[in-house]
Order: C-alpha cells, then structure tokens, then sequence
C-alpha cells in the first residue's frame, strides 16, 4: 500500500488505494485515510488497485467521503478495479462515488 | 356403489357447500353490497377446492380455482357482482355438482362436462381482462427487507456484503439502499465494528422461510425486519383460510401459512412469557407480533379470524354427527315395537288386576312415548333447506319466461319427517312451476288488472291439527271455473246437468283426465300432471286441495302426516273387529240415541248443535251386517275443512301405535290405511279418515238426493 501524495497546491490530493480493502486491515487503512483526512483538500481517489473490499472498507471510504466533504472538499473516485465496481453496484453506491462524467 | 365414508362425506359436504353458495350468491343479487355473503361464496369454493385436493379430483381443483380467483378479484373490489356476472357464477356452481357427480360412479368425464368445462373456463377467463393489467402496483412483488447490523459483526467474521450478495441469487434486488448515518466521526469510529444499514427490495418467488433463513448466522447480531410482498401477503392470508382444523394455535397458524417463522414464533413467545412476570399484563401474541413489525396487522386479523371460525367449527363438528338413516329407521321400528310390547304388558297387568304393575306399566309407557318422541325427533328435518332451493328455480324460470316473479318463503323451520321432506320435492317443484307459468299472468295483463308488475310465489309451511300444511300460493289469475266445468264435461268426469261448487270443480284439476297437453293448451290455469302431484301426495298419506279466488291467486294446500311411522291412536270396535282411528282427527265422541239412530239411517246426516253432520255408519261401509248391540257412539272426526261422524259399536281408548302398512294385496281396500298389531296380539286395521270422510259426504249428497 504506498501512498504518492502530491504536493502541489492547488488541485486535489490523489489517494491511491490497492490491495485488500478488508477487515484484516482496516485499522492501517482508517490511519492512512485519517491523514489524508487531516490534509483539509480535495481527494481523487485512484481504486483501480483494489483487489478485494468488504463493509469494514467501505465503511471506511463512506465515512472518509463524508468527513472531507464536510470540511468542503470534494472526493472522487477517478478509477476503480472490477472488484470495487462490483460492491459499488451491489450496494448501489455507484452514484455517490461516481467520477464525474468529465474525468473518465 | 362402494364409496369409502370419507369420499361420501366429501361428496355430501361438497353438495351442502354448493347448495350454501347458490343461497349467498341469490341473496346477493338483492344485497349485492354484503362482504358477508360474498365471503361465504368463497369460503364455499374454496372449501370445496381444498377437499377435492385432498382426494386428488383435479379437474375440480382445476375448475374450481378459477371460480375462487374471480370471486377473490370481487372481494377486492377489482370487480363488480354484476347480474351476469352472477348467473354465470351460478352456472359455475351447477358446474362443479356436475364435476363432482361422476366421482360416484367413477367414470371419467363424459365429453359434454369437458367441453362444459372449457366453455365456463374461458368465460371465467375472459372477465375483466380488459381492465385487469391496469393499476397493479409495481411495489406488491417485492420484498422489503431492512437490516441493522450490530457493532460486532465484522468481528464475527460475517460480512454484510455477503449476505445481499446471497440475497442476489435469491431474486433480483430491485432497490439497495446503504444507510452509514450511524457512522460516528473519523476519530471516533472503531473500524473494525459495523454501523451500516442497508433498506432492500427483493423480487424473489422464495418463501418467507427462505429469505428468513439468509440472516440465520446474524440473527443476534442484527436487527431484521423483513416484510413480504403485498401479493405475499395475500398467499398467506390464502394459506390462512383454508388453515386445516387439527390446530388451532395461532402462532401455528401464522407459522404453516408462512407468515412467521418457528424462531419468530419462539422469539414472540418468549416476548410474551416476558411480559407475563408482570402479572395480568400478559399481551396477545397476535399484538406482540405486530408492534415487534414481525406481522402485518391484516395478516394477524385474519389468522384471529380463522382461528375463530376454526374453533366454531371444531365445537360444531362436535355437536353434529352423520348417522346411517338405515340405523335410524331400524331404532324407530325397534321403538315401534316397544311402544306395542308396552301396551301388552299394561293391557296384561290389567286383566290380571295387578295394580302396582299397571303403575310400573304406566311409568314404563310414559318412557316409551318419551323415547318415541326423541327417536322420531331424530327424523325430523326442517323443510327451510327444500324451500331455499326454490329460489333458484324461481329466478331461473322467471327469467326464462319473462315473467317479474319473487319467491316468498315463511315457515322454513316447520320440521318434519326427513322421508317426507325428500319426496314432497317433486310435487312442490310442479306446483311452483305450474304457478309460474300458468298461475302468473303475463306482465300486461297484471298492469292492465291493477296489480304490481312483479308477482309473487309463496312456500309456506306451519303446523294445523297433527299435520304439516305445506301451501304454494301465487297471486295470479286464478283458476277459469267455467272452463275446467266445460272440460270436465266433456272429459266425462261431471255430467252436464251437475251443479258442482268451485271448490268442487277446482278439485277436478287433480284428476287424471286433465293431466294432458291438449288440457292445457285450453286451460287458461293449470293441469298439467296434477294428478301425478295427487299421487305422490297420497302415497305419503297426505292429500292436496286447491283455493282459487279469480283475479286474485291461487293457492293450492298440502297436507302431510307429522311422521309416517307411529301415531297416537283411538281405538273402536266394531263387533269383535278392532279399528284404529288417528288421535289428531278425532274432535268428540257422542252416544247415538234411539232417534238419532233414525235420522242417519234416514237422512246420512246428523243434526248436532245446529250443524248437519254427514254421518256415516261403519257396519255398512264396511258390510259387517247388522249386529243387536244395545247402543252405537258416534265418533266426530275433523280434516282439513271436513267433518263427519262415524258411527262404531264400542269405545275403547287411545293408544300408540305402530303403522304396518298394508301389502300390495290390499291395495285396492278403500276406508283402510294400515294395520297395527294390538297389545294383545291383535291385529287392528287403520282407518283411512280423509277417504272416509268423503265417503260421508257422498252418502249424504244420495241420501239428500233421495229425500
């Protein structure tokens, strides 16, 4: 899991997420998240990478996407792998991690 | 035929259930707005559907369930009981007693029922599919499930994801809504503990168990609400109503019908048993499930109710029992019996002046009636059922002579003899047929007399002096008197110069000689096969008459024995010959003096209180010669309108009696309707009143003619 955070200073923060989003790692994932949290920007999150996620992840990403915004930053999803999109469908939360339709 | 006993009883249920339908369905048609009446022709159909199940009839399953599915879219609202609607409801309803018939005779279904079938089947089929499609909502298949999971799933190792994924195979998951509202802020949160909700609609075809069963594993650390499709709601509230009776609990009931499932049942429960510490606090299961949001409440009202209805019916299961008629009849004669060894035993301590004998005869003879009386009660039917079946027959015929017609009923639960019951229904149905249509003007002509347009049959039965008077009025034309005179003269049954009263010539209408087309096609009223109608009459020891007031009706009047097995009787003797006379006609008994032996000698009439009397003497009707006795009685005897005196040599009492009817080599024996063995042994012959009162009539009309 490596985190290339950018630092220029405009434009969001990317956050590239990979491997298993799962119970078995949550607390490493809520840390890196709970960082980036502190960093008060805009996040592109990058989950092309991801090769497994259940609840405890996207709980995790749900409540990450809710407190950035809450500060004023919007998150998005600018890639996900065929296992993220998969519980996205599932659980119907495409629409709110969607990428905007301009960032393909 | 070798039915089994639970086939009969299936058959004869199915036919009293027809027959409840055909009753609700008419009613309806006068009260189309009653969900009472509507419910019992369901019930009807569906009971009947669910037996035939049961014996594997599928063609009456088959039928049947259409016949439900129509009546179920009327009990929603979905359709309308229309008039045609009805009729053919109707038709449906004489279709499945056709279905049912062959069972009897186990044949296969003869081409005319199948084609039969498939013609009511695509009526069925075709009603109201036009509208049907329209305003079925789109939420009434899917399943609502919500679920709550607890903090320590995850650490459990169950994931929630999966148990929608599973739910995914199950059905198709129209709606996932993923609720995090509980997650607490970032630096709050316990990751590895869940706080999502997820709301969820399924489309699924698996049952309650099924979908229950998905959340077995997280059963305690969740909180589930699942909540069935509305169409479920209906397949339970279906499985509800036809709940077989072996139970009667109503977590069962919502249990076999799917509503709950056995660990919702024991949660309930033991919600329940909680509640109990508090003493008298105790609620309901059925509430308990319903503010628990385990049950719908409709679901939980009709459980309540068919347990009700499941109860009623157990403790009416209980109070009535089918019982061989044969074995009846058999307890009856055996009775009879006793009734006549129980009259010898008194007669014998008499002779032999034994009184604390007579006293335990008399004791003993009380008992006997006692038991005669609850025996023959057992026999006793009301006639309401025969009546109600009339309705139908009215509505039919009305319709198909175009003719405004009700049917009046009053005194359905006069009772009387079961054998009587079934055999007066022919004779009714001619009589209220020949009302209909001879009896009952057409609809111009009533308007054109003044009257209503809708005219009216009556049935009604009541009780008068020992008989069952059964009349069938209607308020038609009338009998033409001069044509039935005309006819009758010319028929030979009256001789031209005759000056017979109307009743007289109403009577002739029940001989044979008008029983045919070519008299009814001349007669403005009735006539056909009255004398057919006379016959059977007679045949069950009772006699018919007619009233006819021209312009304003006609009724004709039936008179039936109570019971044609035993009767009180009065017993006279003739010279050594003894004679039973029924009780019930007997009005008084006078001695003949010297005189009045001369006037019916004379005249055949007797003058008693102002009254002339026909009179008619025993010896001579019966040719038994004159006998020296020092005095006769005169017994005055009453029927229907009639009386006579008949004039016999002693007294001698009333007793009970056992009616033996005659063998066919007496048939021909006139004034005798049966014999009946004596206490002593002796046989008594049983005098035929009615024939005998006719008798004295006649004989004074000659004696008059004489004069």
């Amino acid at each position: 899991m490596s985190r290339k955070a950018g630092s220029r200073a405009k434009g969001p923060t990317p956050l590239r997420l990979d491997g298993d989003l799962t119970i078995y790692a949550v607390s490493a994932l809520h840390q890196r998240l709970l960082a980036v949290l502190n960093e008060a920007r805009p996040v592109d999150l990058d989950l092309s990478e991801v090769a497994e996620i259940d609840s405890a992840g996207i709980q995790q990403l749900l409540l990450f996407k809710r407190e950035v915004e809450a500060l004023g930053h919007p998150v998005r999803v600018v890639a996900h792998s065929d296992a993220v999109a998969e519980v996205f469908g599932l659980l119907n939360l495409t629409p709110a991690f969607a990428p905007p339709a301009n960032a393909a | 035929m070798d039915l089994n006993p639970a086939l009969q009883t299936f058959i004869a249920e199915c036919q009293e259930l027809l027959t409840q339908m055909e009753e609700s369905l008419l009613q309806l048609e006068n009260d189309s707005g009653n969900r009472d009446l509507l419910d019992a022709v369901f019930r009807a159909a569906h009971t009947i559907k669910g037996s035939a199940g049961l014996f594997g009839f599928d063609p009456i399953v088959r039928f049947t369930h259409q016949v439900e599915t129509l009546l179920d879219r009327l009990r929603d609202g979905e359709l309308v009981l229309s008039s045609a609607l009805s009729a053919l409801l109707l038709r449906c309803g004489d279709h499945i007693g056709a279905l049912i018939l062959p069972i009897t005779t186990d044949a296969p279904l003869a081409d005319d029922l199948i084609n039969a079938d498939a013609a009511l089947s695509a009526e069925l089929a075709a009603i109201g599919t036009t509208d049907a499609a329209a305003g079925t909502d789109v939420a009434a298949d899917l399943w609502s499930i919500s679920l709550r999971f607890g903090p320590e799933v995850l650490r459990n190792g169950m994931d929630p994801l999966s148990f929608i994924r599973y739910l995914s195979t199950l059905g198709e998951l129209v709606e996932v809504q993923t609720r995090y509202d509980r997650l607490p802020s970032f630096t709050e949160i316990d990751p590895e503990a869940c706080y999502l909700d997820f709301d969820i609609r399924l489309r699924s075809d698996a049952d309650r168990a099924t979908i229950d069963g998905v959340f077995d594993f997280v059963r305690d650390d969740c909180e589930i609400l699942i909540q069935p499709p509305t169409s479920h709601t209906e397949q339970v509230l279906e499985r509800i109503a036809e709940f077989p009776a072996n139970h009667t609990l109503l977590g069962e009931i919502l249990v076999a019908s799917t509503a709950l499932t056995p660990a919702q049942l024991d949660a309930g429960l033991a919600a329940q048993q909680a509640a109990t510490d508090v003493p008298g606090s105790a609620p309901p299961l059925g509430e308990i499930l319903v503010a628990g949001g385990t049950v719908a409440p409709v679901v939980v009202d009709a459980a309540l109710d068919r347990q009700q209805q499941l109860r009623q019916q157990k403790s009416q299961d209980n109070r009535l029992i089918r019982v061989d008629a044969d074995k009846l009849d058999q307890l009856i004669t055996l009775v009879g019996e006793l009734v006549i060894a129980g009259s010898g035993i008194h007669a014998g301590a008499q002779r032999a002046g034994l009184s604390d004998i007579v006293e335990s005869a008399a004791t003993l003879a009380r008992l006997v009636e006692e038991v005669r009386d609850s025996a023959l009660g057992l026999r006793m039917v009301q006639i309401g059922p025969t009546f109600q079946r009339f309705q139908r027959v009215v509505r039919d015929v009305s319709r198909e002579i175009g003719k405004d017609i009700e049917l009046e009923i009053s005194g359905g639960d006069t009772e009387l003899d079961k054998t009587v019951v079934e055999r007066i229904g022919d004779p009714l149905m001619h009589l209220v047929r020949n009302a209909m249509d001879h009896g009952i003007e057409p609809t111009e002509q009533r308007l054109a007399a003044g009257k209503t347009a809708r005219a009216r049959v009556g049935l009604h039965a009541y009780h008068d002096s020992g008989s069952i008077v059964i009349e069938v009025s209607d308020d038609g034309g009338g009998l033409n008197t001069e044509k039935i005179r005309l006819k009758a003269v010319e028929r030979g049954l009256l001789s031209a110069s005759a000056t017979p009263t109307t009743q007289e010539i109403n009577q002739l209408i029940f001989e044979p000689g008008f029983s045919t087309a070519d008299a009814v096609s001349n007669l403005s009223g009735r006539g056909v096969g009255m004398d057919v109608v006379r016959r059977n009459i007679e045949a069950l020891r009772g006699t018919i008459d007619i009233d006819s007031q021209p312009g304003s009706g006609t009724t004709v009047r039936i008179r039936l024995p109570l019971t044609l097995a035993i009767i009180d009787g009065f017993l006279v003797g003739l010279g050594a010959a003894r004679y039973v006379l029924p009780l019930d006609v007997v009005v008084e008994c006078i001695e003949l003096s010297a005189a009045d032996r001369r006037a019916v000698t004379d005249q055949g009439f007797l003058n008693i209180r102002g009254e002339a009397l026909p009179v008619l003497r025993l010896r001579d009707a019966f040719d038994l010669g004159d006998h020296d006795c020092r005095r006769e009685n005169i017994v005055v005897v009453r029927f229907g309108a009639l009386k006579a005196g008949l004039v016999v040599d002693e007294l001698l009492g009333e007793l009970q009696t056992v009616i033996k009817p005659l063998g066919k080599l007496f048939s021909f024996l006139q004034g005798i309707s049966g014999s009946t063995i004596l206490g002593s042994g002796d046989v008594a012959l049983i005098l035929d009143v009615p024939g005998l009162i006719k008798r004295a009539e006649a004989h004074r009309s000659q004696g008059l003619s004489v004069a």
